[in-house]
C-alpha cells in the first residue's frame, strides 16, 4: 500500500514540483498551501506517512504547524521534514524545538530528498 | 530526475510574475505606512519565494539578488532596520531589476551586469549593520573609487547545509514501537545536530549519507 506525504508550500510550483518527486515515487500526495490549510487537511483526511513543510508561509508558518502537528496523537512520531530556503541556524533550532525531524534547504535535488524520506520512514 | 522540473517553468514564471507585482505594490503602499509589519511579511515572504523556486530551476542570478533583498527586507520586518525613503526607493529599483533578471532567465537574453552589481552592492551596504547613510554609499559607487573591492567583499554567496536530521533515523524507523519512542523522547537524548557537507554529485551524496546514518544507529537513543 502506498504511503501517503503531506506537502505544505505557499508557493504552488514549489509544491507540485515536491508532489511530483513523492508521486514519481509512489506516494500519495496531500498539497497545502500554508500551515492552516494543512491542519484543516489532516483533520478531515487519511494519515500521513510523512510531512515536507516550508517554513515561512502566510496564516500559519512551518514552525507553528509542526507544534500544531506534534500535539496530535497522529502525528506524534510521524517524520516532519522542513524544506527551506532558511539557512539561520535559529530557524533550524525552532523547527528542532518545535519537533522537526531534519530538514532540506531549497533549492533541492529530488534524489536525495528521496533517500533522506526513505531513512525517515518506518519500514 | 531534476530535469523533469523544467516543466514546470512555466509555472514558475507565472508564479514569479505574481509575485514581483505583489513586492512592488507592497513597496508602494509601505511607503505610505512604513511601520506595517504585517505588509514587510507579505513583502519579505514573495521575494522569498522567488528566491527558493528561481534555485530549483538553477536561476542563481535571480536566487541570488533576491537573496539579498530578502536580507534587507528580513532586518525590515525584524525591526533592525527603519524604512525610509531611501530604502524604500531602493527596493523599488531593486525590484525592477529583479523583473529584469526574471525576464532574462525567460528569454535567455543578457542583462546589464553593472547596474545589477550595483544594486547588489547597495542592498548590502543597507543590510550592513552601522550602515553609512544610503546616499553616501550611492555617491561612492557612482564614482567608482571603491566599487570594486567593495564589489569583491560582497560577491553573493548563499551558504547552505543541504540537509540534517535532528533524529536518529531509527527512531523513526522503529516508529511503530511506541517503547522505542517514548524511550527515546524520556531520555531526551537528541543526537547533536549534524551537518552534513554538500557534494558536487549525488552518487558521492548517498556515500557519505551512509556512514552518517551508521554512526547515529548507535546513538544511546535507538
Amino acid at each position: 500500500m502506498s504511503k501517503t506525504a503531506l506537502v505544505v508550500d505557499d508557493s504552488p510550483t514549489m509544491r507540485q514540483m515536491v508532489a511530483f518527486t513523492l508521486t514519481n515515487a509512489g506516494f500519495k500526495v496531500v498539497e497545502a498551501e500554508d500551515g492552516k490549510d494543512a491542519v484543516n487537511k489532516v483533520a478531515a483526511g487519511p494519515k500521513m506517512d510523512i510531512v515536507v513543510t516550508d517554513l515561512n508561509m502566510p496564516k500559519m508558518d512551518g514552525i507553528s504547524l509542526i507544534k500544531e502537528l506534534r500535539k496530535m496523537a497522529a502525528f506524534k512520531f510521524t517524520p516532519i521534514l522542513m524544506l527551506t530556503t532558511e539557512s539561520a541556524a535559529d530557524k533550524k533550532q525552532a523547527g528542532k524545538e518545535a519537533g522537526a525531524t531534519g530538514w532540506i534547504v531549497k533549492p533541492f535535488n529530488p534524489e536525495v530528498m528521496l533517500k533522506i524520506i526513505a531513512k525517515v520512514l518506518p519500514a | 530526475m531534476s530535469d523533469d522540473f523544467s516543466q514546470f517553468q512555466d509555472a514558475f514564471f507565472e508564479e514569479a510574475g505574481d509575485h514581483v507585482a505583489a513586492v512592488e505594490e507592497g513597496l508602494l503602499a509601505l511607503e505610505q505606512h512604513p511601520e506595517d509589519l504585517d505588509l514587510l511579511n507579505k513583502i519579505f515572504r514573495s521575494a522569498h519565494s522567488i528566491k527558493g523556486t528561481s534555485g530549483m530551476f538553477g536561476f542563481n542570478a535571480v536566487a541570488q539578488f533576491t537573496h539579498k533583498m530578502e536580507t534587507l527586507l528580513d532586518l525590515l520586518r525584524n525591526g533592525e532596520k527603519v524604512v525610509t525613503p531611501q530604502i524604500a526607493d531602493l527596493l523599488l529599483k531593486s525590484t525592477d531589476c529583479l523583473k529584469t533578471l526574471i525576464d532574462a532567465a525567460k528569454s535567455g537574453l543578457p542583462v546589464d551586469d553593472d547596474s545589477v552589481q550595483r544594486l547588489t552592492i547597495e542592498l548590502a551596504s543597507a543590510s550592513a549593520a552601522g550602515s553609512q547613510p544610503l546616499t553616501q554609499v550611492t555617491a561612492k559607487a557612482a564614482t567608482g573609487s571603491s566599487a570594486p573591492s567593495t564589489a569583491t567583499s560582497l560577491s553573493v554567496t548563499v551558504p547552505r547545509t543541504p540537509h540534517a536530521l535532528f533524529t536518529s533515523p531509527g527512531h523513526h524507523r522503529n516508529g511503530s514501537s511506541s517503547a522505542a519512542s517514548t524511550r527515546c523522547k524520556s531520555s531526551k537524548s537528541w543526537p547533536i545536530l549534524e551537518h552534513y557537507p554538500r557534494s558536487p554529485s549525488i552518487r558521492r551524496s548517498c556515500r557519505n549519507w551512509q556512514p552518517w546514518i551508521l554512526k547515529n544507529a548507535t546513538s544511546p537513543g535507538r
